[in-house]
């Protein structure tokens, strides 16, 4: 009976533990949501969003963040059209020829290995390239480096979107005397459309929110991008720059810049699982 | 007569909306091997998981009704689970060996209730030996049990399940993942086990509930129809679909 | 039924003439079709030459400092004066390795605790409310996690937790610092610690999910409670998916920049405590990039570490990956 007191003892202190533990990781994103919220807030203003910096901004003097706003709009939104223009070619190619074979298996490998490379080195590859090209920090230069940060995301997600097909849709495909590309594009696109969106969206809002890789490679600019070839401001840097400064009206917009990078970012996240969710209604089982 | 090992009352199951289970009724003789009939889908399967409570691991099922073990229910608030789980063993339709050796997966259970007083190995030996499977393995005992043939890691399941000295064993159409040796094998050591021990099989079988069965309790969509000796069940049954499911024009 | 289908549609097992399919139509067709395939395959192809191409163009840019300095020198020497030529980068490793120490520390036990938790014994109502929860979690970016820290964590430090653990503790040498700021290692590794969270839940739950549910029933069936199940089977035979977890969690640890750089202090030293400021690699690399055109050398120097990291983390990456594809391929 010894024994079995102890046992039910130790059951009830790792549950406690463990919910503990679950409490805490929750905890912790509200915690970080509140911070946020709480101290940008305060901040926030229609000037922020709609003025770029004007000649004394990182003194506390008037301007927004206008430009890095659309800087990282600009900046994601080339990374990601560049990233699924590639990846979905790739992702389709993991599925439609040659799927359990070895190039597959060592694609998926690689993949999943570039996910885990780190977006520094990233920015220090696109850094390379804009030396070897002869170029200098730009759009171009940030654009670049995002789509191969984004690269793997969006393809591993596509590559699982795609992997939930069922093989009998795809063989009633064949069956009719369609050729792989046809199926892919009639049958499987059209079958994981919401899924793929997801994938999109998610590599999207990575793209939006890094800062290491864009570091190296966008530079950092008071004005609007106006042309592929010149430098573009992002808002993680925006926010970066700001907190780093002395002055406590400069950091206030820091936080502020802050709340808007996580408000796009979550809105992102949230729309994702949003169509991955009505991807599972859509399916032909 | 025999004494009554195990009382079904008024058991109800449910798993969501569903209601698979339908006002149960029945007693289990002690000692003996009592097979439960019927076609695939009729809830043979989840009576046998009532009766070692093994049913709340599946989230979304309510059980509603009595099980009575020795005249003590066994879903009675405050009942500890674990040790109505050690009276009741199960066999389940395909061998799960545990991640570690021959040994350790027999003497597993005796080690989590603390029973490590010096014989452990004897336990092992003498279950595995009730098994019929440790002049296979004597030899290896420390080799992971995932290297036995399927059959030997089911007879494996057997031992482990004996070493925790339940009276009760559930087996749940214990032979379907065998080759027929291996099948026969069990089979022959659950006639020697119903000596000592009260068997209960669910089998879709019917020549191995023929071959294996004292009682037989025949179920259909749910309610369990009839029950009975072996001999009467199979020779004079009073139920129209027992009859019909015998005779394979139903099932 | 694909083969045949390909049969079909293959020009050499076509008689000539003999054929209605053969219109332009259909030539055109196949032909788009092989095209599209080339062009698939060329790109899947550059996708596994990439890692390659990038160590290759590290390795290309860092080689000006590998030629003239050793690498002993590089990794062991604590001497960092880019201006004189001189690149020590043992306090940027040390410091890298003791951030990620400690927000292994204190990442390991709560996710694996949690994974458990909501693989094993949260009712389905908490895991749907959960799940999304921690992926929320995943998704926030590092710089928003720097800004928290700068914010949250830095304060708690330095008010409270180094006042009272001086207090205490101030006689273990782990404990005892001149840095009061709370910008220093401890910071760093909490707030990875927060950040690597999701990625070991998320690995360490699917891997436990993917243990057979009859192993656990063979184990409850015995009499085991719950968490000798866990203890015994569950996380024995999860054992290498773990292992994977935890060491997925630590590359990404290694190599996450922007949160750690805000909140570590950046001080070329080689920390002695856990409140002291510390200068981990990707910070160095990060906090330079301005100025390392116009040093000699401190281009290769800077782009070297970048390589240094990249190995490390595509090790450690590597690693983790075989064994979850040999755990997988078991299961």
């Amino acid at each position: 009976m010894k024994q079995h007191r102890r046992r039910r003892l130790e059951e009830r202190f790792f549950l406690v533990l463990m919910v503990f533990s679950t409490v805490t990781v929750l905890g912790s994103l509200f915690l970080i949501l509140y911070t946020i919220i709480r101290r940008g807030m305060p901040a926030l203003s229609v000037d922020m969003l709609t003025k770029v910096p004007k000649g004394g901004y990182y003194l506390g003097k008037e301007g927004g963040i206008l430009n890095a706003i659309v800087g990282s709009l600009y900046l994601a939104g080339g990374g990601t059209l560049i990233a699924l223009v590639l990846s979905l070619p790739i992702a389709l190619y993991l599925h439609s020829h040659a799927r359990h074979s070895r190039v597959v298996h060592v694609t998926r490998l690689a993949l999943d290995v570039l996910w885990g490379v780190p977006s520094i080195v990233y920015g220090a590859f696109g850094f390379i390239i804009l030396l070897a090209l002869g170029m200098r920090a730009s759009l171009l230069g940030g654009i670049i480096a995002l789509a191969l940060l984004e690269l793997p995301i969006m393809t591993r997600g596509m590559d699982e979107a795609i992997a939930m097909i069922p093989d009998a849709l795809k063989e009633a495909s064949y069956a009719l005397g369609a050729t792989h590309l046809e199926t892919a594009v009639k049958v499987i696109l059209r079958q994981s459309a919401p899924a793929l969106l997801t994938a999109v969206l998610l590599a999207f809002g990575r793209g939006i929110g890094d800062a290491a890789s864009v570091l190296f490679t966008a530079g950092y600019t008071d004005r609007l991008p106006d042309s592929l070839l010149s430098p573009a401001a992002s808002l993680p840097l925006a926010i970066f720059f700001q907190l780093g400064t002395p002055f406590p009206a400069v950091q206030q917009r820091a936080y502020a810049s802050a709340l808007v990078l996580t408000v796009i970012v979550l809105a992102l996240s949230i729309a994702a699982r949003y169509f991955a969710k009505r991807l599972t209604r859509n399916v032909v089982k | 007569m025999e004494a009554t090992q195990i009382r079904i009352q008024d058991l109800n199951v449910w798993y969501g909306s569903q209601h698979i289970l339908r006002n149960i009724n029945a007693a289990i003789p002690a000692r003996g091997i009592t097979a439960i009939i019927g076609p695939s889908g009729c809830g043979k399967t989840t009576l046998l998981r009532s009766i070692n409570r093994l049913l709340e691991e599946t989230e979304g099922m309510r059980v509603s009704g009595q099980v009575l073990l020795g005249g003590v229910d066994i879903y009675r608030p405050g009942a500890d689970v674990t040790a109505v789980r050690t009276r009741i063993g199960l066999l389940a339709p395909k061998p799960f060996p545990l991640p570690m050796s021959i040994y350790e997966n027999v003497a597993y259970g005796p080690r989590i209730h603390g029973w490590h007083s010096g014989h452990l190995y004897e336990i092992v030996q003498r279950n595995l030996e009730a098994a019929g499977l440790w002049d296979e393995v004597k030899d290896r005992l420390r080799t992971p049990a995932s290297r036995l043939s399927t059959g030997q890691q089911q007879r494996l399941c057997l031992a482990r399940a004996l070493a925790v000295e339940p009276q009760v064993l559930l087996c749940d159409e214990p032979t379907s993942a065998l080759d027929p040796i291996s099948a026969q094998g069990v089979e022959s050591q659950l006639q020697r086990l119903k000596q000592d021990h009260t068997v209960v099989v669910v089998t879709h079988i019917l020549r191995q509930a023929r071959r294996l069965a004292d009682n037989v309790m025949f179920m259909w969509l749910g309610e369990l129809v009839e029950e009975g000796t072996a001999v009467q069940l199979f020779t004079s049954p009073n139920d129209p679909r027992t009859k019909a499911y015998l005779a394979g024009s139903i099932g | 039924m694909r083969r045949i289908a390909a049969k079909l549609f293959n020009p050499k097992s076509d008689r000539a003439g003999s054929d209605p399919r053969r219109s332009r139509r259909w030539w055109k067709r196949v032909a788009l079709d092989k095209s599209a395939h080339y062009t698939m395959r060329l790109l899947t192809m550059a996708t596994v030459g990439l890692v390659p191409l990038i160590a290759g163009a590290l390795l290309w840019r860092a080689w000006p400092i590998l030629a003239t300095h050793r690498l002993t020198s590089l990794l062991f020497s604590q001497a960092w004066h880019p201006l004189r030529g001189e690149f020590g980068f043992l306090p940027f490793i040390m410091g890298t390795l003791w951030v990620t120490t400690v927000a292994m520390l204190l990442a390991v036990p709560p996710s694996l605790l949690t994974a458990i938790y909501l693989a094993e014994y949260a009712p389905v109502r908490v895991q749907r409310l959960a799940n999304p929860v921690i992926d929320l979690l995943a998704g926030i970016p590092s710089v928003v996690y720097g800004v928290w820290g700068v914010l949250v964590i830095v304060p708690l430090v330095g008010n409270q937790i180094l006042p009272f653990v001086s207090r205490h503790l101030g006689a273990l040498a782990l404990f005892r610092t001149d840095n009061p700021t709370g910008f220093g290692v401890l910071a760093g590794g909490a707030v990875l610690a927060v950040m690597i969270f999701p990625l070991i839940i998320a690995v360490a739950q699917d891997l436990i999910r993917a243990v057979p549910q009859g192993l656990r029933e063979a184990s409850l069936s015995l009499g085991a409670t719950r968490w000798q199940t866990v203890k015994h089977v569950v996380l024995r035979r999860a054992r290498a998916g773990v292992v994977a977890a935890v060491v997925l969690g630590c590359s990404r640890a290694l190599g996450e920049t922007m949160a750690v750089l805000m909140v570590v202090g950046n001080v070329p030293q080689i920390p002695r405590s856990i409140f002291d400021a510390a200068y981990p690699l990707p910070a160095l690399i990060a906090n330079n990039y301005g100025e390392m055109m116009s040093v000699p050398l401190y281009d290769a120097a800077l782009l070297g570490s970048a390589l240094v990291l990249l190995l490390v983390v595509l090790g450690f990456n590597v690693a983790s990956r075989l064994a979850v594809m040999r755990l997988v391929g078991t299961n």
